[in-house]
């Protein structure tokens, strides 16, 4: 019997490639969450961008839409981004999203209202 | 794409560096409860859909419960923010209880930030994140005269009292990767793709040098043989 629900886990969970490479940008991602300074969580993220870049990792859009990308900034919302809704209710709505830095992330959400990002979909 | 090209595609699966924290989730409130809700929050905004019907000069002054509320999705989230803001001024009226149409709203990346804004915002007074069910937006839109998925709702006397207990009954917000420092496991996730198969390709070109190869061999000999 164990043998048997031991198989197909194996299959479901082919074995990472460049495991050192993920587990650091990981600890990174969550050391820039737990630091009390603004600063040293912005070295952080600007550290583990650097990793992922070097060491060739394919980083989920989760977490880069949590991240700004010109200041490297944690985007928390209330604390160091502001959402604004454009266009409510029509088809060209836009979703903004702005760092405190003063870039902002645009999401056409009213464009296509059933989009899934590709990580999320299903088969 | 021909048939025969699809069929040569062989499944891939390519590490992905996840959110090592669980997306949060909106606190779970049962469908009964979430009925009632809707039922005493169309009560008190039956005085706004009567204010809504009176046209002309002579309109009675603004329902006092649009004073106490945010309506729609920009004015909430900027109250909320202004809430959550370290370094602010006290503010005279604070949000306490935000209604979301969670159903009713595409796509989910509109509201998916919600969770943790309430928690940000809910400092000193807890934020109750309070989601409808499904079909609530078009009789919400009815009462206020305009579509309307999101509402906030200042702290105050005008809602009566076994409404307010109602809605303190509901959880909390939760956010358990700001609550408790430790660290997370790894999460990759192995996302399935696909990819050509180049093994073939490299068999069909290992095949035909060796037919050419064979071929110049026989030439050769022909040649020789001719020779001879």
């Amino acid at each position: 019997m164990a043998k048997e629900g031991k198989k197909p886990q194996k299959q479901k969970k082919p074995s990472v490639p460049n495991r050192d490479g993920f587990s650091r940008a990981s600890f990174l991602y969550q050391a820039a969450h737990v630091t009390k300074d603004p600063e040293v969580s912005r070295m952080y993220i600007r550290l583990m961008d650097l990793v992922t870049k070097r060491t060739v990792l394919k980083v989920s859009p989760h977490v880069k839409r949590s991240i700004c990308k010109s200041c490297n900034r944690l985007q928390q919302p209330g604390k160091t981004s502001m959402m604004t809704l454009e266009e409510e209710g029509k088809k060209s709505e836009t979703l903004q999203i702005e760092c405190v830095c003063g870039t902002t992330k645009r999401f056409p959400v009213g464009k296509n209202k059933d989009y899934i990002p590709f990580v999320d979909r299903k088969g | 794409m021909s048939l025969k090209q699809i069929e040569k595609r062989r499944a891939v699966f390519k590490p992905l560096l996840e959110n090592p924290f669980p997306a949060v989730e909106f606190p779970f409130i049962e469908q009964e409860l979430q009925g009632h809700i809707l039922e005493f929050l169309l009560n008190q905004l039956q005085e706004v859909s009567l204010w809504n019907g009176i046209k002309g000069d002579d309109k009675p002054p603004k329902p006092e419960i649009l004073k106490e509320m945010t309506i729609g999705f920009n004015s909430t989230v900027k109250s909320l923010e202004a809430q959550a803001r370290p370094h602010k001024k006290h503010l005279e009226k604070k949000i306490r209880y935000v209604f979301v149409c969670k159903p009713d709203i595409t796509p989910q990346l509109l509201i998916q930030q919600f969770p943790v804004l309430c928690y940000t915002a809910s400092r000193g007074v807890k934020v109750k994140l309070i989601q409808l069910p499904r079909g609530s937006a078009s009789q919400l839109g009815e009462k206020l005269a305009r579509r309307c998925t999101i509402l906030g709702m200042f702290d105050n006397d005008i809602i009566p009292t076994s409404f307010k207990t109602l809605l303190e009954s509901t959880p909390d917000v939760q956010v358990p990767w700001l609550e408790e420092v430790k660290l997370r496991e790894l999460n990759v996730k192995m996302l399935e793709t696909s990819a050509p198969i180049k093994v073939q390709k490299k068999n069909k070109v290992e095949k035909k040098n060796k037919v050419e190869k064979k071929n110049k061999v026989e030439k050769k000999n022909k040649v020789e043989k001719k020779k001879k």
